[in-house]
């Protein structure tokens, strides 16, 4: 019985959003889950991330079609906003359900 | 990524490090300072006007260092967030409530006009200045509540726990400032306000030095 509901957990884990699951990215997903949008030197600040590491794991979601990208001029500065899609918010959301589901009963 | 990830806490602490910069402490300081000025520097027949406009000339020093203080060193280094509906919802809550006390403020204004202005209802309202110290105590603390109350509500509706070491600093400023009758007050509590608030704000430069060009021009 246990041991059929430990096989099962492990199958969930295999169908884990990869895009998300990388810690980067999961962070990326996640400051920008609990803001409308950001831009990107505010989550350089908040994730730790260097401009190259964020610049490139953003470009990953953005592929993915989880988050979207506004670019737009303050003054001569030119200002991008990002914020996480319609798509982006459900993938999150189903990874951490998934994330909790799958951890909740393996035996520790 | 070795802490739990809570959500609403992440939500929180990116909200409040807009806070910490210290522009805030030294703006309501700032004002707090110009607000004594008026009330320290003697009447001066000759220009009537200079009390006043060096007071206006304070709150907008203050106002300037704010603005200029956040779009130029603080948004560049700490970047920019926009933040749900259930903060925007707090903060039209805020208006509603700060309105509704100047409201209150403008009818205590205008009471006391009108009692100025009419000797008769000055006469039949003479229980209230019966007593020297007790309309000095009534004032003082109709001042610290009207004072101290709003800043606490600033505070809870921003989410912004200084502002309640703020609230209680002003509303003690006003009501030692009318009890005692010593502008000085003020002035000490704008000290007590924009010290720690430049201590953050050099705190906040050493912690966050500004970011590469290309991430600024992203």
């Amino acid at each position: 019985m246990l041991e059929g509901k430990f096989t099962q957990n492990l199958a969930t884990l295999a169908e884990i959003d990869r895009n998300i699951h990388e810690p980067a990215r999961l962070m990326v997903m996640a400051w920008l889950s609990v803001v409308e949008s950001a831009d990107f030197v505010f989550l350089m600040n908040q994730t730790g991330l260097t401009w190259g590491n964020l610049s490139a794991h953003l470009s990953k979601l953005e592929e993915a079609g989880y988050i979207s990208v506004e670019k737009t001029f303050k003054g001569k500065r030119p200002n991008t906003m990002l914020q996480l899609t319609p798509k982006g918010r459900q993938a999150f959301q189903t990874y951490l359900q998934t994330m909790k589901q799958a951890l909740a009963n393996l035996p520790v | 990524m070795g802490s739990q990830l809570n959500l609403k806490e992440m939500e929180r602490k990116a909200f409040r490090s807009t806070y910490q910069d210290g522009l805030w402490d030294i703006y309501m300081g700032g004002m707090l300072a110009g607000f004594s000025l008026l009330t320290n520097l003697p009447d001066s027949d000759e220009f009537p006007l200079v009390r006043f406009l060096l007071f206006i000339a304070v709150i907008a020093l203050s106002y300037l260092i704010f603005w200029a203080g956040k779009k130029f060193i603080t948004l560049p280094r700490l970047g920019q967030a926009r933040f749900g509906a259930e903060r925007r919802k707090r903060k039209r809550t805020l208006g509603w409530i700060l309105a509704g006390i100047i409201v209150i403020q403008a009818v205590v204004v205008l009471f006391s006009i009108a009692l100025w202005a009419n000797p008769s209802l000055a006469s039949e309202m003479a229980w209230l200045s019966g007593k020297h110290r007790a309309t000095d105590l009534l004032v003082a603390s109709v001042g610290a509540l009207f004072i101290g109350p709003s800043m606490a509500l600033v505070a809870y509706f921003n989410d912004f726990p200084r502002g309640y070491y703020i609230a209680v600093v002003m509303a003690a400023a006003v009501f030692a400032m009318i009890w005692f009758n010593q502008p000085i007050f003020l002035l000490i509590a704008a000290a007590l306000i924009i010290i720690p608030g430049v201590a953050l704000f050099v705190r906040f430069l050493y912690q966050h030095p500004r970011p590469p060009d290309e991430a600024l021009n992203a």
